[in-house]
């Protein structure tokens, strides 16, 4: 799946714009580090890109690998502040991934078809929270709160997830887990678009970078191909 | 270490003296005109040491009948709180800007806002005339007010979930319905709770005067006392409306400890 921008105009309050003619393609299996400074309008290009903000020109679509355009495509978006609900527990969280094909009297009661109970613990196994079902989610640490808006997302199923300065808050340690993680995920088909200022994390865990500057994307290349030094000028 | 003497850029200054002085004179001018420095009315503050004095020492024949009265009156307050909140909880989501447009929320936060402009008394008045004396009337009215009060304070609290929460539900475009039920009532869930005990709280003081319009409940008793200056069992009445009272506020903030330990 690719998610495409084209010529993305964005202002809260016109005439300021925020984003000014934005072209970008996040795809599926591939970790694009979207660089910027405070107030370069990274979060509003991914509120844009998540269909949140609808863009005052220009246009955000999905396509599938063929090119045909995708009416429901299964994006995953984590917020700067991850977006979990504190005061449901870790599986309940979860669990909300599979709200949109799960719609009815019983989800709403609380009760999920017993698959989608099992699919939620593989996902947890799978992301090292095996065990911590029933924990609530406003006492975990945010490393483990990154792994559950993750899970949320894997539990929809989808194929590009957008986060938002995701590992900014994380000490380094923990910071490198989880972008293992995502790497590990990469490999099995998941997309990222991840917000960042950290040039130092771009060369290493991107595939891709591109970088935002006053609402203009003013470079964008393969991350292999750029140094720390080259990503601070063009910031 | 030196003092400021001058505001510092940036920074409010203090309400000033002059503001300060014009509230006491509006207040001292308010209160000579409602006739408080009147030597006839100072005289008659005289009346307030025998009118205490009437009421010692407190008359305990009719405790039996005031206590019940007074469980009617919790009760009273407790049905009305309980419709309150049943009515109240989806009309502040109905009236959440976060989740619904302002065609939804702007004329149905109206219709709360005239609701509980009209007090409880005056409802209970209405429901007097419209379903009779007693406390069912008293239930109506204590209903018809909370409703309106809680739901304001409900909204506000939908209002203030964290938007992030929301946005990365929303995403996944799960329903309007989905977006209540697992974000934002449970990120709520603690505020509801403590307001609607607060509601309680409240209800019950002021269910205790809805007697005064025949809606049941301990007002009754303290009114006929007062219009045959029986003071003596107007006393044991307000012991009894004041044990009550600190009785419910005590066990309500047992309950408030117990689920909201933040």
């Amino acid at each position: 799946m690719q998610l495409k921008l084209e010529g993305v105009w964005f202002g809260y309050r016109n005439p300021v714009m925020v984003l000014r003619g934005v072209d970008v393609v996040f795809r599926s299996g591939e970790v694009t580090m979207v660089l910027g400074r405070s107030g370069s309008g990274k979060t509003t290009l991914l509120k844009v890109a998540a269909g949140l903000l609808r863009p005052s020109r220009g246009r955000v679509i999905a396509v599938d690998d063929s090119g045909e355009p995708l009416s429901r495509p299964k994006i995953g978006y984590i917020p700067q502040g991850i977006g979990v609900v504190g005061n449901m527990t870790v599986m309940e969280n979860v669990l909300l991934g599979a709200l949109d094909r799960n719609r009815g009297l019983g989800t709403l009661l609380g009760r999920f078809p017993r698959e989608e109970v099992e699919r939620a613990e593989e996902i947890l196994e799978q992301l090292g929270l095996g065990g911590m079902e029933n924990e609530l989610v406003r006492e975990l640490s945010g490393g483990q709160r990154q792994r559950v808006a993750i899970a949320r997302s894997l539990m929809h199923g989808a194929e590009l997830v957008l986060a938002d300065e995701f590992v900014s808050q994380l000490d380094p340690l923990t910071t490198i887990e989880v972008l293992e993680l995502i790497r590990s995920l990469k490999a099995r088909g998941i997309g990222f678009a991840i917000t960042t200022h950290d040039v130092h994390l771009v060369p290493r865990y991107g595939d891709k970078v591109a970088v935002l500057k006053d609402g203009k994307i003013v470079m964008e290349r393969l991350a292999s191909m750029t140094s720390p030094e080259e990503l601070v000028e063009a910031l | 270490m030196t003092t400021t003497p001058h505001p510092v850029r940036g920074q409010r200054p203090p309400v000033g003296l002059a503001v300060q002085l014009a509230i006491a004179v509006v207040t001292l001018s308010l209160l000579i005109r409602f006739g408080a420095f009147d030597p006839a009315v100072v005289a008659r503050f005289g009346n307030l040491p025998a009118f205490v004095a009437g009421m010692l020492p407190p008359d305990p024949r009719p405790l039996p009948t005031l206590v019940m009265s007074m469980i009617e009156t919790v009760m009273i307050a407790f049905a009305g709180t309980s419709i309150a909140v049943a009515l109240s909880v989806p009309l502040a989501l109905l009236s959440t800007r976060s989740l619904f447009g302002d065609a939804v929320t702007v004329p149905l936060r109206f219709v709360l806002s005239v609701i509980r402009t009209v007090p409880s008394i005056i409802w209970a008045l209405i429901f007097v005339v419209t379903v009779g004396f007693g406390p069912l009337a008293g239930v109506l009215g204590t209903a018809m007010y909370s409703t309106g009060y809680l739901s304001k304070l409900l909204y506000e609290a939908f209002d203030a979930v964290d938007r992030e929460v929301l946005e990365a539900i929303r995403v996944m475009r799960v329903g309007k319905l989905a977006e209540m039920r697992y974000v934002v009532l449970p990120e709520a869930a603690n505020y509801v709770l403590s307001q609607s005990l607060f509601m309680f709280e409240y209800n019950v003081r002021a269910s205790a005067i809805l007697g005064l319009v025949g809606a049941g409940g301990i007002g009754f008793y303290i009114l006929a006392y007062v219009q045959v200056l029986d003071y003596r069992s107007l006393s044991t009445a307000l012991i009894v409306l004041l044990a009550f009272v600190l009785a419910v506020d005590f066990v309500s903030s047992r309950v408030r400890k117990r689920f909201l330990p933040d």
